[in-house]
């Protein structure tokens, strides 16, 4: 069953999909809902947002698609990615679907036949920034992330409100700034090095200066904040929003040096336990119902037609970093490498 | 045992007079070779894996090269080692004094500080310093907050984010180890001998530190290994509080060999010399405690009274509940703020109350329920299998049952100093793969978390099987019974409540094991102490930290209620009657 939809779906390609009649588009992924209900379940293994936020995605996609549930298992980046090298190194696989923060693991599953070839029907509804992204029939964007910079509203003066990246190296923030570390977060990762592009290394010796607390997660800076040990940090849009809608005294800013637009792949597993159940959820990554609920959760939404978020600016009015993924796959092992040797851990 | 009995069991083993082969010696082959399949393969597999090239599997000791060629992997063992021994001193100062007031004296309270005692034995380490970055980070911690309020001070007195701030949060939260140990044996200590001293003219203290001490020395020399290898072996309080601190200590270390490129190989080497420091606590703890004799319980009846301190029990009283505050009471504060608050960074407010993150975990989550279940449930089997397999063992290697059996009792230990990440790995080498492709399943993290507490089992059963003078068996076998009638009618019975007390010391470091299950979990199959872990990162410290206290009260209710079978007192208490 797999095998007959991947073929067709890998012969019909992404541009071919979008031109296909409609009813011919639903009818495959209605067989493939079909074979998916047989499996019952998938294993999806996501570091794209918080853990409150992939519990509800899995539960909208059960709804959408009653009698399939989704087991989460979020972490940071690089950490489900060493479970995802570990299970394919001992041929024990668990994971469906992989969504990663860190793009370079792609084309490197890609080289050891690690990802299912196939295309999502529903890639033809792409917004701009994110057309002709990734490896249409192996990986898709499934969800983009803006790193923006956090403070602590009830402990910072309106008047010491961070402007961009270099206040986190100004030294009237020693010991108050709060980061996430390149080795566990993806996006992180990625900051690192967009900051060392800009900059050049000797941020980073200058932020070690100011004695930063490190913590693991792309979310632990807001953490750290929400505590009051630290006043200004680096986060993403979707938790510090999440903490804001809760009441936690977080503010943010879109830095004047730029935000960083992050992308969060997603891919079916070669692999895969549950192979239809694993396509199906990629197509869903693609439709409107979790454009809806990247939304309703502050993640940037891939879908050209997704509704404007509330509270937060479009991409459209922002100066945006970017880096390609050759950057980032060479780039992130060596800078993780230089953070241990200016950070010591 | 009674008389009647004595003779039913002599009349029983009477007949078979004829005994060429011990049927039981099968049994203990058996039950070693368990052991060996437990522990040797997967540490085998570990060695062997130390020497292999990433590539090629070829023979290489490149992988001690690449593992201790830079200084910071070996900055890295040096700061664990220092850790293991600043913690094992901590709880050294932290439990014996403790063990020693609630054992032997009559300081007032002891029920209320059993409890406490148990608060911070079931509390996992890493939900501690969670409980303890509140109260002590540098800038925003309570405690700092006090203290800058009362003097006026711009700069807090504590900082958690520190070496001596890491020692101190797992020393708070592993000195159970030792107070268990401690008040188990100091509880069957007679108190014949400290009279005897008296009559001899040495007062409380001198015969405190001169005799009832000295006669626990091997009940502390082994709590201290223990101590020392479980703070070595911790990941979650590191990686809490070591990686925003800026120092890195094996477990941190390890897992970056883990990461892309993935050196297992290495990270192999990197921990084999552990094992070599093991074997090397061992040896002292024979050499300290060679040639003098221990045994203290004959199966004789033996007098043990409390020690009147006088006034001096309410600043035992007070040691006592110092520690305990800054173990549980403290830390729970801090966290029951986040768990009731609706947006925990605006601090306590009525407006800001909430139930709500208990009812989310409850009935929202999709896996925090079932996290929770497969814990107790993990543990429990872990328990059983290893408390089974520690007695054993620890009977064939007191009673010599098997030549070699001196090399048991190091099997059966060397677990510990395994850091649960290695184990891990070890254990995924060893049976994820075909045949037995056991990733993702429970058997695997219950394999695992048997092993990984047998050293616990074993040091409490073989404490247990020593304080039993070996006359009693012998009189069975002098009247021609076997050893497996010797062990049921008389070891068993006599104990049974120690080992009832160990099967809890298993059980409860296993429900809130991290550093195996985190490698080890499959999707259906996560732990609490993962998904507390995981909250940890998120941001969601109002969800963790609810977690928390549904993990406290559950175990609590567990060991309640087990206690309360038992009609006793948790944690090894001995009645007295």
């Amino acid at each position: 069953m797999s095998r007959i939809i991947t073929r067709r779906a890998a012969v019909a390609g992404v541009a071919a999909a979008a031109s296909l009649p409609a009813r011919r588009a639903r009818a495959d992924v209605a067989a493939l809902e079909e074979a998916a209900r047989k499996e019952g379940s998938l294993t999806w293994y996501t570091a794209q947002m918080s853990g409150e936020a992939a519990e509800d995605m899995g539960r909208t996609f059960t709804r959408k698609y009653p009698g399939i549930s989704v087991t989460v298992i979020r972490t940071t980046g690089q950490v489900a990615y060493q479970r995802v090298l570990q299970e394919l190194k001992n041929s024990t696989p668990q994971c469906d679907v992989f969504c990663s923060t860190d793009l370079s693991h792609y084309p490197a599953l890609k080289a050891r036949n690690a990802l299912a070839k196939y295309s999502p029907q529903n890639a033809g509804a792409l917004a701009p920034p994110f057309v002709g992204f990734g490896d249409p029939d192996y990986y898709i964007p499934a969800t983009a992330s803006l790193q923006i910079m956090v403070y602590h509203t009830g402990n910072v003066h309106p008047e010491d409100v961070p402007r961009n990246w270099t206040d986190l190296i100004d030294p009237k923030w020693k010991n108050r700034v709060a980061v996430a570390h390149p080795a566990f977060s993806g996006y992180f990762g990625t900051w690192v090095l967009a900051m060392r592009k800009l900059y050049g290394w000797e941020f980073f010796e200058k932020l070690a200066k100011n004695n930063p607390r490190i913590g693991r997660s792309g979310n632990d800076p807001i953490a750290m904040l929400n505590a009051g040990e630290s006043l200004i940090g680096t986060g993403p849009v979707s938790t510090s929003v999440q903490n804001i809608e809760k009441g936690n005294p977080i503010g943010f800013i879109y830095p004047t040096d730029g935000t960083l637009l992050c992308f969060g792949p997603g891919s079916v597993m070669s692999a895969a336990p549950h192979p239809n159940a694993a396509r199906l959820f990629l197509e869903w990554l693609l439709s409107e119902d979790y454009a809806r609920a990247c939304v309703k959760w502050h993640l940037e939404p891939v879908r050209a037609d997704a509704p404007q978020m509330q509270g937060t600016k479009p991409l459209s009015e922002l100066k945006l970093l970017r880096l390609t993924p050759a950057e980032i796959a060479k780039g992130i092992p060596e800078v993780i490498e230089q953070w241990r040797d200016t950070f010591g851990s | 045992m009674s008389q009647t009995e004595l003779t039913r069991v002599a009349a029983v083993a009477m007949p078979t007079r004829r005994r060429a082969f011990d049927p039981a010696l099968l049994l203990w082959i058996v039950l070693a070779a368990v052991l060996i399949f437990l522990v040797v393969n997967p540490l085998f597999r570990l060695v062997q894996l130390s020497l292999e090239d990433t590539d090629t599997g070829a023979f290489t000791l490149m992988n001690y090269v690449t593992a201790y060629s830079r200084q910071r992997y070996i900055t890295a063992t040096w700061n664990s080692l220092a850790l293991g021994f600043w913690v094992t001193v901590l709880c050294l100062i932290f439990a014996v004094p403790v063990a020693w007031a609630v054992s032997r004296t009559d300081m007032p309270c002891k029920g209320a500080i059993r409890l406490l005692v148990l608060g911070a034995f079931v509390t996992p380490p890493y939900l501690g310093s969670i409980g303890w970055i509140l109260l002590a980070g540098p800038n925003s911690g309570w405690l700092n907050r006090v203290w800058m309020t009362l003097t006026g001070a711009h700069e807090g007195l504590f900082n958690i984010y520190s070496f001596s701030g890491l020692a101190f949060n797992i020393a708070l939260y592993s000195f159970p180890y030792l107070f268990i140990f401690t008040s188990a044996a100091l509880d069957v200590v007679s108190s014949e001998m400290e009279d005897a001293a008296n009559i001899l003219g040495a007062g409380t203290l001198r015969t405190t530190l001169r005799i009832t001490l000295p006669l626990v020395l091997p009940a502390i020399l082994g709590g201290a290994i223990i101590t020392f290898l479980e703070a070595i072996a911790l990941f979650g309080t590191p990686a809490l509080i070591a990686i925003p601190a800026r120092f890195n200590v094996v477990t941190t270390q390890l897992l970056q060999f883990f990461s892309q490129p993935i050196r297992a190989e290495v990270a192999a080497a990197y921990a084999v010399p552990l094992l070599l420091i093991t074997v090397g606590l061992f040896g002292v703890q024979r050499w300290l405690v060679r040639r003098r004799g221990f045994v203290s319980l004959t199966g004789k009846g033996g007098d043990r009274r409390q020690m009147a301190l006088g006034p001096w029990r309410w600043v035992m009283l007070g040691y006592t509940l110092l520690l305990l505050s800054l173990s549980v009471l403290l830390p729970y504060a801090a966290l029951a703020q986040a768990a009731l608050a609706k947006a925990w960074g605006r601090g306590f407010s009525l407006d800001n109350l909430t139930l709500h993150n208990f009812h989310y975990l409850l009935f929202e989550h999709e896996t925090a329920a079932q996290s929770v279940i497969n814990s107790f449930t993990y543990a429990a089997a872990a328990a059983c299998i290893a408390m089974g397999l520690a007695l054993a063992i620890a009977y064939i290697v007191s009673r010599r049952l098997l030549p070699w059996a001196g090399v048991l009792s190091f099997v059966a230990m060397a677990p510990f100093v395994v850091p649960g990440i290695v184990l891990a790995i070890a254990f995924y080498a060893a049976y994820a793969p075909p045949p037995l492709a056991l990733y993702g399943t429970a058997t695997i993290l219950i394999l695992a978390f048997a092993t990984r507490f047998l050293p616990i089992g074993y040091a409490n059963a073989d404490a247990a099987i020593r304080s039993i003078n070996p006359e009693m068996e012998d009189a069975v076998r002098i009247l021609g019974g076997g050893r497996l009638l010797a062990i049921r009618r008389v070891l068993a019975p006599l104990m049974q409540r120690s080992l009832i007390g160990a099967w809890l010391l298993v059980f409860i470091p296993a429900t809130r094991e991290l550093s195996t299950a985190m490698f080890l979990y499959g999707p259906n199959t996560r732990t609490m102490s993962v998904m507390l872990m995981d909250m940890s990162e998120e941001g969601n410290f109002e969800s963790l930290a609810a977690l928390g206290f549904l993990l406290l009260a559950s175990t609590l209710v567990i060991v309640g209620l087990a206690s309360g079978l038992l009609g006793r007192d948790f944690m090894l208490r001995r009645e007295r009657g």
